[in-house]
């Protein structure tokens, strides 16, 4: 792996430029070679905010340089240059081959595919801790999140999590996932002969079911379109290995900001197994978000099975927009909430916090189980003071590891201090007068909408939390609840509202293998279940 | 934390005299006259001038605001701060004017609704809301008191309430008269009466020539208001003003829009009186919207068959509407030659379709009959006073009045003469409510001369912040359709 990447000059900063390639149904693909001249020629007269140029043979990205001591943008870039997408490359339609050889491979394959996968990246450590390197150049999360993000690879591409994934994601009837992802399984079903049978017994003096008849189920194989984001750097990976456990042809599209990963997944796969049917009918690729020239043509009918969209409300919107006539499965933006019943204030209420400040944490609140507003359930007094204690354990946060706030963020804070929120009551760390963490104390409704993400907190009071569940609704994933007693009285009265996840307060990044996301089974969305 | 202003504690020394910051006001208005009507202005004075008044409102707000006075706290700004202080730190998102708690509303606490609005107005209001069931009874209320109070709705349903007192309206009014007149008379073709016009504007005072058009009016139009009969809300506001200028008027829905229905159908009913609101409004713009459009039409029809001079104002979706409707029905319309055309409230729909100008434009000289220059674009919104005129070369000339800012992403104003981020201005004419404001527009600002003659800064795109909301009258009334 280390040996094709230094043949082909991939993955490696060279004067702020890193070519990436793809992986195209197997094949990596090289970009073709440009100067830096040459790109920076490219960008020179487009606005700041254009992060990717489309030129004759090769695509362009830029991503700003973020000093991390500082956490500021230094005004320079890392550029990466990548090859080409053409959409018809990337469709499958010769099902035949699929059906003879890809979706004939075993659960066992699919385990060994993957182990040889990570002792791929094992054994090229130094490949795997330069490309975090690269990532870090330019990561909006803080350096020990990407720290403990590589060190987790290992695990989430283990033999014993994708085991438990499949056989859990994929039971049916008592019996386990892998059975079914392995072919035809007999179901005890009691066979209903149906209102026909009847009358050709009556017509003909016999039916055509036997007594004998016997009913198989299987969980069939799809050909999958994953479109990533970019809010965690695993997402793409995610998405690659529910593809991988599914023995599907897919194609996996990688996020700006989040291309790196998927590329080193491209690399070690393309390395370790180039000839294996999983490899063979994997892509990973990136193209600028709602580009019609491929977008249109992947979204065609019969073009996939399943369109996996992760995103924005934007993308969510887009792609429901377009592909009408394809599964789509939306893992949408949603947003986490903590509830604080009163007994924080009769206990330790800064251990409560600090408790509460870690599903804060989570993510640098970017993610969907991140929680971006704590309801308290108390006078505006005891909020306003639980506020306090919450804006200094986030000011310890900020110093332990340093936040970084996207000048869209400070923008949009400045609005919300300036406009809808000049009653709430603010709390806010700003070192070095830049907001680095904050709370908020808002009265009346918030629109989430008007969340910036990166740190704040907004905090509600509520006399009872009970009324906290007007506001619960399916674009809550989580809601971490404090105390115990009052997360299982309310578990039922949470979830029934739309919410998918109710855990005791700051344990919101919980997660196993097999865990349902999103209200579903991931996978067992990913396949199509069959009768025979 | 930064101070703004040689800070000795925020008790001002200074008070403001009303009478000073008139003086100014009304210097400022006669220069955009002659700015308007193609005459040579000073724009270093004019420029002085329009810092100090906006110097005098900062003073005065800071005396008389109660929430601009608690943010300059805050941020420890002092009355002796600088145009470059309040550039950075005293500009207020357009949403401060949705400050109040959405409970408020929904419990129908209009004393609560009418402190709040107190701590945005230079005065205390006192009005008697008791009583006072609805959005509509509040206004009509706050108007009794001497409040006049505009609303504009986003896709939330979060409304902005913008108060005025009587004098800032009727600044206001005289602005937009002697602004806008001269740049319509340059629009239209060469005839004594628009040289007439022109020359009248040029030589009355601002507030007798407004006057005067207000009496005059203009006899020779007739107006189509694609919206309804009477309403508080951005275009409706407009369209109660402009209406009675002309020598007959008529609407497409022949109806009040009420804040209270609009507000119900983006927030959900919750009582029958509510329910049956929506029920009336849907039926009164989707079930019978054709029959509403044919209607217009054939008033549209009488008034050119009378030799009248159409105006027709609206929402750009709401012309393709109307040009669909007769395109449907086989109609085609020759309105009298002179007749014109005025967009406003946004391009796109709720449903984010948007709709090329280009095209309309086209439809509109196809189906009406009029002149690719008679259609004209107006840029405003509920917080500004001015309304901004797009010239035949795509520019939205910013009236001298107005001091534009435009801000980077962080809410840091820029410099320069061609430069893009979110609008924001210092409207000198606004002293009764805070006039800095930053808007949710994504815009590109150029500063120049301009093919058309006019100089100064002009915007040249216009977009929607990502996340923000979709505001504007088009929108509201689209959505209404979805």
């Amino acid at each position: 792996m280390e040996k094709l990447c230094a043949e082909y000059g991939l993955l490696r900063n060279e004067g702020s430029v890193v070519r990436v390639p793809f992986l195209i149904k197997g094949k990596l693909v090289a970009p073709p070679e440009i100067s830096r001249e040459q790109i920076e020629a490219s960008f020179s007269h487009a606005e700041k905010s254009v992060t990717c140029v489309k030129l004759p043979g090769v695509q362009l990205v830029r991503e700003p340089v973020i000093e991390r001591k500082a956490m500021k943008y230094t005004g320079e870039y890392v550029y990466q240059v990548m090859p080409p997408v053409n959409a018809q490359w990337l469709i499958e339609t010769d099902i035949d081959k699929l059906a003879g050889e890809l979706y004939r491979l075993s659960v066992e394959d699919i385990l060994e595919y993957l182990e040889n996968i990570l002792s791929a990246l094992l054994k090229n450590n130094r490949l795997v801790v330069q490309v975090g390197e690269v990532c870090r150049l330019t990561s909006e999360f803080p350096d020990a999140f990407l720290d403990g993000w590589f060190a987790s690879l290992q695990s989430v591409f283990s033999r014993e999590v994708a085991r438990q994934m499949i056989d859990a994601e994929l039971s049916f009837q008592g019996k386990t996932g892998s059975d079914f992802l392995n072919g035809w399984v007999e179901v005890p079903a009691r066979i209903s002969t149906g209102w026909l049978q009847r009358h050709a017994r009556g017509l003909f003096g016999r039916g055509t079911v036997e007594e004998s008849a016997k009913s198989y189920v299987r969980a069939m194989p799809t050909r999958q379109l994953h479109i990533t984001a970019g809010n965690a750097p695993e997402v793409p990976l995610v998405s690659a290995l529910r593809a991988v456990l599914t023995k599907s042809a897919a194609v996996i599209k990688l996020p700006y900001g989040a291309t790196l990963a998927g590329a080193l997944f491209s690399a070690a796969v393309a390395s370790a197994a180039p000839d294996h049917p999983i490899t063979k009918n994997l892509s990973m690729v990136y193209w600028p978000g709602g580009d019609e020239s491929i977008e249109n043509i992947l979204f065609m009918p019969d073009a996939f099975d399943r369109i996996v969209v992760w995103g924005s409300p934007e993308t969510v919107a887009s792609v429901r927009s377009r592909a009408l006539f394809t599964r789509v499965i939306y893992l949408n933006p949603r947003y986490g909430v903590s509830l604080i019943g009163n007994e924080a204030f009769s206990g330790n209420l800064e251990e409560t916090v600090m408790k509460a400040s870690l599903d804060v944490m989570n993510y640098n609140q970017k993610a969907c189980t991140s929680s971006l507003v704590h309801y308290v359930e108390g006078t505006e007094e005891q909020a306003n003071e639980y506020a306090g204690v919450l804006c200094k354990i986030l000011g310890e946060w900020d110093t332990g590891i340093p936040n970084f706030v996207p000048p869209s963020a400070v923008g949009q804070i400045k609005r919300m201090r300036r406009g809808r929120y000049i009653n709430a009551r603010w709390c806010i760390n700003t070192p070095g007068d830049d907001f680095s963490s904050g709370v908020v104390v808002v009265p009346g409704e918030f629109d989430i909408l008007d969340h910036p993400m990166c740190r704040l907190v907004v905090v509600r009071p509520v006399a009872n939390l009970d009324d906290t569940l007007g506001y619960l609704n399916q674009y809550v994933s989580t809601a971490g609840v404090y105390p115990e007693e009052r997360r299982f009285r309310l578990r039922d009265r949470i979830t029934a509202r739309g919410v998918s996840s109710v855990f005791p307060l700051g344990q919101c990044e919980r997660v196993y293998a097999g865990m349902p996301h999103d209200g579903m089974r991931v996978l067992s969305e990913l396949v199509e279940w069959k009768n025979a | 934390m930064t101070t703004c202003g040689s800070i000795t504690g925020i008790t001002m020394n200074v008070t403001v005299t009303m009478k000073q910051l008139r003086d100014i006001q009304n210097e400022l208005i006669s220069s955009t006259r002659t700015w308007a009507s193609g005459g040579k202005i000073n724009l270093d004075r004019v420029a002085e001038l329009r810092n100090e008044a906006i110097r005098l409102n900062h003073v005065h707000y800071l005396e008389n605001i109660p929430l601009y006075r608690k943010y300059a706290t805050e941020v420890r700004c002092s009355g002796n701060a600088g145009i470059a202080d309040i550039k950075k730190t005293l500009m207020f998102s357009a949403d401060i004017f949705k400050s109040y708690e959405q409970t408020w509303l929904d419990d129908g606490d209009f004393g609560r609704m009418t402190q709040w609005l107190s701590g945005l107005f230079h005065r205390r209001i006192d009005a008697d809301v008791s009583g006072v069931k609805t959005i509509d009874e509040w206004i009509e209320c706050l108007g009794i008191a001497g409040v006049h109070v505009v609303y504009s709705s986003g896709t939330s349903g979060a409304f902005s309430f913008v108060p005025r007192d009587k004098s800032d309206w009727e600044l206001s009014r005289t602005a937009n008269v002697v602004c806008l007149s001269p740049l319509l008379a340059r629009r239209m073709s060469s005839g004594l009466s628009q040289r007439l016009l022109a020359s009248t504007v040029r030589l009355m005072a601002p507030d007798a020539f407004a006057r005067l058009a207000a009496k005059k009016g203009l006899p020779e139009f007739d107006a189509a208001f694609l919206g309804f009969r009477q309403g508080s809300m951005g275009n409706q506001a407009l369209i109660r003003e402009l209406a009675p200028l002309f020598h007959r008027h008529y609407f497409l829905y022949d109806t009040d829009i009420t804040g209270t229905a609009l507000r119900c159908l983006r927030r959900g009913a919750r009582t029958d009186e509510e329910r049956q609101l929506i029920t009336r409004l849907q039926t009164e713009v989707i079930s019978r919207k054709e029959p509403n459009y044919l209607t217009l039409i054939e008033k549209i029809q009488r008034s050119s068959e009378e030799g009248q001079k159409v105006f027709i104002f609206g929402a750009p979706y709401q012309f393709k509407e109307l040009c669909e409707v007769m395109a449907c029905n086989s109609q085609r319309l020759a309105l009298k030659k002179g007749s014109l055309a005025l967009f406003g409230g946004g391009w796109k729909s709720f449903s984010g379709e948007a709709i090329g100008r280009d095209a309309l434009v086209n439809l509109l000289t196809e189906s009406l009959n009029i002149s690719p220059q008679l259609v004209l674009e107006g840029y405003s919104m509920t917080e500004i006073n001015v309304l901004m005129l797009r010239c035949e070369h795509g520019c939205f000339h910013i009236p001298p009045i107005i001091e534009p800012v435009i801000f980077d992403e962080d809410l840091n104003p820029l410099e320069g003469n061609d430069v893009k981020g979110a609008f924001g201005f210092l409207d000198p004419l606004a002293a009764s409510y805070p006039g800095f404001i930053i808007s949710g527009d994504h815009v590109r600002m150029v500063n120049g001369k301009c093919d058309c003659g006019l100089a100064g800064p002009s915007i040249t795109e216009i977009g929607r912040f990502a996340g923000r909301e979709i505001k504007g009258c088009g929108g509201i009334m689209s959505s209404i359709q979805a």
